[in-house]
């Protein structure tokens, strides 16, 4: 799976670190981390969460050109 | 009613309590693995056991050997959940930390049984029934008990790989 380079963009961009992401979202920092290498592939609730704590859409993180 | 509002202070290997939605999906991927090995050994020490009723009449098969067996090879499997959850870091952190303080402790004292009833009962002539039997089951659950000590140890130093890592991200 490929790295989601969005997300780590936009979590950069709101001045935010995976722990308070993670927080955030109420997963773990490891989780995140996972998700941001490719390793994981997160449920639609968990991709969501994640859009709104960001302010973005779900297009904007997670949908693959 | 139950207050399920606080905190809880036990949770067992197979408890997902404070894991997330990743963890828990790992978990229940090696949960599963492990269903499938216990099926496998448990039908193959079936097997042995019918076996050996049909080809060896002439031996006893003793209900305690028997359930000794299957004992054993359930502790196998659960020894091959908690290696593999611990290798991911998947295991709650109640169970990991109290696999570091309790396990220790009653893989010590069975350990302890394990040579009484294998070797000072022997070597002293103590008379006793089933000594091998008790000495087996000491022996199994010490060696379930230090696994579950190593596996506690090994997910805390996962999580910290992993922590580690994710700063360093």
């Amino acid at each position: 799976m490929a790295k989601n380079l969005k997300l780590k963009s936009a979590r950069a961009a709101a001045d935010m670190s995976q722990q308070a992401l993670a927080e955030a979202v109420g997963v773990s920092r490891q989780t995140i981390n996972a998700i941001e290498k490719g390793d994981y592939n997160p449920t639609l609730n968990l991709c969501t969460a994640i859009c709104r704590a960001l302010g973005k859409t779900l297009d904007e993180i997670f949908w693959e050109d | 009613m139950a207050d399920k509002s606080r905190e809880r202070n036990t949770a067992g290997l197979y408890s997902d309590y404070g894991l997330d939605e990743r963890q828990k999906a790992v978990s229940r991927e090696i949960g599963l693995k492990s269903f499938k090995l216990i099926l496998i050994v448990i039908g193959i020490i079936s097997i042995a056991w019918f076996m050996v009723g049909i080809f060896f009449p002439d031996i006893e098969i003793s209900c305690e050997y028997t359930a000794l067996s299957y004992f054993a090879a359930t502790v196998v499997c659960q020894c091959y959940y908690g290696i593999k959850a611990s290798k991911y870091g998947v295991i709650n952190g109640i169970a990991a930390f109290s696999f570091q303080t309790g396990s220790l402790f009653i893989a010590l004292f069975s350990t302890v049984f394990a040579l009484w009833f294998g070797v000072v009962v022997r070597l002293a002539d103590i008379e006793m029934e089933n000594t091998p039997l008790l000495a087996a089951i000491s022996a199994i659950s010490a060696a379930n008990n230090y696994v579950m000590y190593f596996c506690g140890k090994r997910n805390d130093k996962v999580l910290e790989e992993q922590a580690k890592e994710s700063e360093e991200e």
